[in-house]
């Protein structure tokens, strides 16, 4: 007889998994990526843009909250990584070091400059972005969005960075610790105290699929 | 069954902080194996897992992201310089490590200055120093501390080679009691003489001690500059003051500013005489020993007075409530807050003294039995209690106890209407 003889419906059978550590060949592509860069090669630097500048920017605009900000802070950052890459030992994998570096830049950034609300340019930028989607789609995904920009701003700081690292970036809990340099054990409580708190303030949503789905 | 249901409710929280967790595979497979089992009986957490995938996609579907501009990775790589990273680096190694020369420089340059100027600011009381010690050194020490009559004689008897007074071509005395207002005075100029003009102070011989002149000399200085702050053991070489160290060759000077020369000379002989001390008037061959200008100062008296140790503290009490001179009314304010913070931080020994049993130090000499009485000095100036006094060594007695303290004390009208026929009747009497 099995110690566990009724499985729960809502939890799969096989456990869901996640790489914990960059593959050995990736690590070793990075560090020959990494003494390209250093031997003063700067197409092995446009590489490492290509595959981070997205990120990059996203994460900044995540920060700063602006675009015209998070273009010069990616700037920024670039440059930072460019001119520390000498540093880089290779101990861990080539993306969480430069995201350590990027919310480094971010938190400096956030301490330089107070937070601003966006410009009325900005928003009518966002808006008109969508004018080709069904409008009333666009309209409910835009009022998603505002909600959850709300409810992301009203969190701590500490757990709005681990929300946004695991939760918008994809990084593992392992590599969320290296990143803000804290334990996993903390970034795993941070997560779940987070979600508690988004849970509340998103309750209108969170309500309306679980009646969805109870009808 | 309390303690079971609050353990039961203890486990259903930590299954429901694993959720998260559990959702994003970041549990070890058992933990997933044990949350499994919980969420097919538990309800609650079958919502809250729920609800965090909810969540989950929520974010992951409406967080606005904006797409970075396209030409965003080219503008980057047109920032970045030219020259190899690690050439880079070095310049940068090399920048700071000529940052840090020349730092390091300006840090020994400005020491060295600092040092010079300190160096500057104090050598004349350095060298005041030196040659005090220097006097001691070459001081014989068989006058140091019990003195008897023949040696006084003899002392008296020998000229000494320094001017107690700095009274060389008569610029100390007469001028002072000219202005009329200092007690005991330091050695100062005329002009910041009359502007000083405090109650006490002490004199100190301009040609063996040259101190800076127009200086006050606060209790602090004197104790930092004579050494006293530091108690002088029996038998050890007594300590010099700026004002002399009350031994024979080398008394103790102090000059007093009083109403009446004759009344004050009663007073203090009979004074001393009751401490069991002796006073002489400045006969021809004291004046000669200590070089005292009586001749060329007709308006003050000179006294040699020998106290015992024991009373040295007392019979300066005693100078010190027969001083009559005032501060000047332009100093006074300012004289005296300087005065008084200063003795809040020193607490000199004299001006400390609360009328009290207290007031000696040390007990009586039982030696000295023709009728040693305890003074009844009673400080004229309002003084913080006995208690708070220093255990140092006093200035009136750097002797130490059991020996005699020698003074020179000089004495001159305040006011003086005539004071050669003062000073001329009461040799007269």
């Amino acid at each position: 007889m099995s110690a566990y003889p009724e499985h729960g419906p809502l939890l799969p059978t096989q456990r869901p998994s996640k790489d914990k550590a960059s593959p050995r060949s990736l690590k070793l592509a990075d560090q020959e990526l990494v003494a390209k860069i250093v031997a003063g090669d700067k197409q092995a630097f446009a590489q490492i843009i290509d595959r981070f500048s997205s990120r990059i920017y996203r994460l900044a605009y995540r920060m700063c909250g602006s675009a015209m900000d998070a273009e010069d802070l990616t700037q920024e950052i670039f440059l930072a990584i460019y001119r520390s890459l000498p540093s880089f030992r290779g101990d861990a994998a080539l993306s969480t070091w430069v995201y350590r570096v990027a919310m480094n830049h971010c938190v400096d950034f956030q301490r330089r400059h107070r937070p601003e609300t966006l410009s009325l340019d900005e928003q009518l930028v966002v808006v008109t972005n969508r004018w080709c989607d069904n409008p009333q789609e666009a309209l409910s995904k835009e009022e998603l969005g505002r909600q959850i920009e709300e409810a992301l701003a009203r969190l701590a700081p500490h757990h709005r960075d681990v929300v946004i690292l695991h939760e918008l970036h994809g990084l593992t809990y392992a590599e969320v610790a290296k990143v803000l340099q804290i334990p996993v054990g903390t970034v795993k409580s941070r997560l779940s105290n987070a979600f508690r708190q988004l849970r509340e303030l998103l309750r209108d949503y969170v309500e309306d699929d679980e009646n969805e789905r109870a009808e | 069954m309390k303690h079971y249901h609050n353990l039961q409710f203890r486990v259903h929280t930590w299954y429901k902080e694993q959720l998260k967790a559990c959702l994003d595979g970041e549990v070890s497979p058992f933990v997933y194996a044990l949350l499994r089992h919980h969420i097919s009986s538990c309800e609650e957490c079958r919502e809250e897992l729920d609800a965090l995938r909810r969540i989950g996609s929520l974010l992951r579907v409406g967080a606005q992201e904006p797409a970075p501009w396209t030409g965003l990775a080219s503008q980057i790589l047109s920032f970045i310089p030219e020259q190899p990273v690690g050439s880079f680096n070095i310049a940068n190694k090399n920048r700071l490590l000529w940052r840090r020369r020349l730092y390091t420089v300006v840090g020994v340059v400005s020491c060295a200055v600092c040092l010079w100027a300190i160096v500057q600011f104090n050598l004349p009381r350095l060298r005041l120093v030196a040659s005090g010690r220097q006097h001691l050194n070459s001081r014989p020490t068989g006058h140091l501390n019990q003195t008897t009559p023949d040696q006084m004689a003899a002392a008296s008897q020998t000229p000494l080679s320094k001017d107690p007074f700095g009274a060389n071509g008569g610029d100390s005395g007469p001028q002072e009691s000219a202005t009329g207002r200092t007690g005991v005075v330091t050695p100062f100029t005329q002009s910041e003489r009359s502007q000083q003009g405090a109650g006490i102070f002490s004199t100190s011989s301009q040609g063996r001690r040259p101190s800076p002149q127009g200086q006050y000399w606060g209790p602090q200085k004197i104790a930092r500059f004579s050494g006293l702050g530091r108690p002088s053991p029996q038998g050890r070489r007594p300590p010099t003051t700026p004002f002399g160290s009350g031994t024979p060759d080398d008394p103790l000077r102090l000059s007093v500013a009083v109403n009446s020369i004759s009344t004050s000379c009663a007073h203090l002989m009979d004074v001393v005489q009751r401490y069991g001390g002796a006073l002489t008037m400045a006969s021809k061959p004291i004046e000669s020993a200590y070089h005292l200008p009586v001749d060329s100062e007709p308006a003050a008296c000179y006294l040699l007075v020998r106290v015992p140790a024991s009373h040295a503290k007392a019979f300066y009490m005693e100078l010190r409530r027969m001083a009559v001179g005032k501060p000047s009314p332009s100093q006074s304010e300012a004289a005296l807050s300087e005065y008084a913070a200063t003795l809040r931080e020193y607490q000199p020994p004299i001006v400390f003294v609360k009328p009290s049993p207290l007031l000696f130090d040390a007990p009586a000499s039982k030696q000295k039995s023709h009728g040693v009485m305890k003074p009844s000095a009673k400080p004229s100036v309002q003084l913080p209690p006995h208690s708070r006094q220093p255990v140092d060594m006093p200035l009136t007695n750097p002797v130490g106890y059991g020996g005699t303290v020698v003074y020179i004390v000089r004495l001159h009208a305040l006011n003086p209407t005539s004071n050669l026929t003062e000073r001329g009747a009461f040799l007269n009497r």
